[in-house]
């Protein structure tokens, strides 16, 4: 099964590199900007004026803008996701590359759970937008500060995380 | 009433060695079961990964914690930015709609 899909695939193989890099870009990148020049600069402002209604009113709306920007980095992860093990199979990778062993245990233990959090918090239960509408002005209040503990708490983890899986990746690294 | 925002020093101190902790010890753990499990390595338990594993937790607990503490303005004056008031109409997007049709 394994050797025919091998077969199957490996004239492909290159393709399929082409399109796990290109979505591990938009992965890593594609919130960068929003996150560091519009995020983070409102929510300072909000924890340095906690009472401002100006820069609440702000911050809500760069918070429901994020939870859409978010949605190419969401497209691209599972591409990402599916795209991988099918190099690992085409190119008949095994457990011996110190790398890409290193590489899919912070793939499956750190961004994984990682972007199960951020998906529910974007565009699912805990999405701004979708609390907004229920007109619960508590609920809105209380997933603004989840998703703010989310990304205080994600954002050192996760960025140091994605540098390392891609340096590992390129550089096949091994001990 | 608002409900103020619960995080402190405290928090992201307990958090930063919670999250280094679980992050440094299950990547090492798994990749040492992978190692010795798969392809029979033992080195992975040696002294050097053990001792890298030993000093990259309360350093990496250090990073994490700054880092958040100066994400939530705790540190710094934060005067690179300012607070200009102005009162603007905020565009609301909403992907789901449909354009209106043409007449
Ligand atoms: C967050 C997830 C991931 C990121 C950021 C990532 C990143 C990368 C990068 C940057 C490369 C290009 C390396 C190069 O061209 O030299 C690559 C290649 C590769 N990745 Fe991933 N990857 C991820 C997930 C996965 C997963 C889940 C697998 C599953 C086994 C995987 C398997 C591979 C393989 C086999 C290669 C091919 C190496 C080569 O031919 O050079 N990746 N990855």
């Amino acid at each position: 099964m394994i050797d025919a899909l091998r077969e199957l695939l490996g004239p492909w193989y290159l393709y399929i590199k082409f399109v796990h890099v290109t979505f591990v870009m938009v992965w890593v990148f594609s919130t960068a900007h929003a996150y560091a020049y519009y995020v983070v600069p409102v929510f300072k402002a909000w924890r340095r004026n906690p009472e401002d209604e100006d820069v609440i009113e702000l911050r809500d709306w760069v918070m429901e803008r994020f939870d859409q920007g978010v949605i190419m980095e969401h497209v691209a992860y599972p591409i990402i996701l599916i795209t991988g093990p099918l190099l690992f199979i085409a190119g008949g990778w095994n457990s011996s590359s110190d790398w890409l062993m290193l590489k899919l245990a912070i793939v499956v233990l750190i961004t994984l759970p990682i972007e199960i959090l951020d998906y529910h918090l974007s565009h699912f239960g805990g999405a701004k937008a979708n609390i907004r509408a229920t007109g619960d002005k508590e609920a809105y209040e209380a997933g603004i500060h989840l998703h703010w503990y989310f990304l205080l708490y994600s954002s050192p983890v996760i960025m140091p995380a994605a540098l390392l899986i891609v340096f590992l990746a390129i550089t096949k690294f091994s001990f | 009433m608002r409900a103020k925002f619960s995080g402190n020093p405290a928090r992201y101190r307990l958090a930063s060695t919670v999250i280094s902790a679980y992050s440094v010890l299950s990547v090492y753990a798994a990749f040492a079961l992978i190692k010795w499990g798969l392809q029979d390595e033992t080195w992975v338990f040696g002294w050097k990964p053990l001792l890298i594993v030993a000093v990259l937790i309360p350093l990496y607990a250090r990073f994490c914690y700054r880092w958040m503490m100066r994400t939530d303005a705790q540190y710094g004056s934060g005067s690179s930015w300012q607070l200009v008031a102005t009162k603007v109409k905020l565009p609301e997007f909403n992907p789901r709609k449909k354009k209106a049709p043409s007449q």
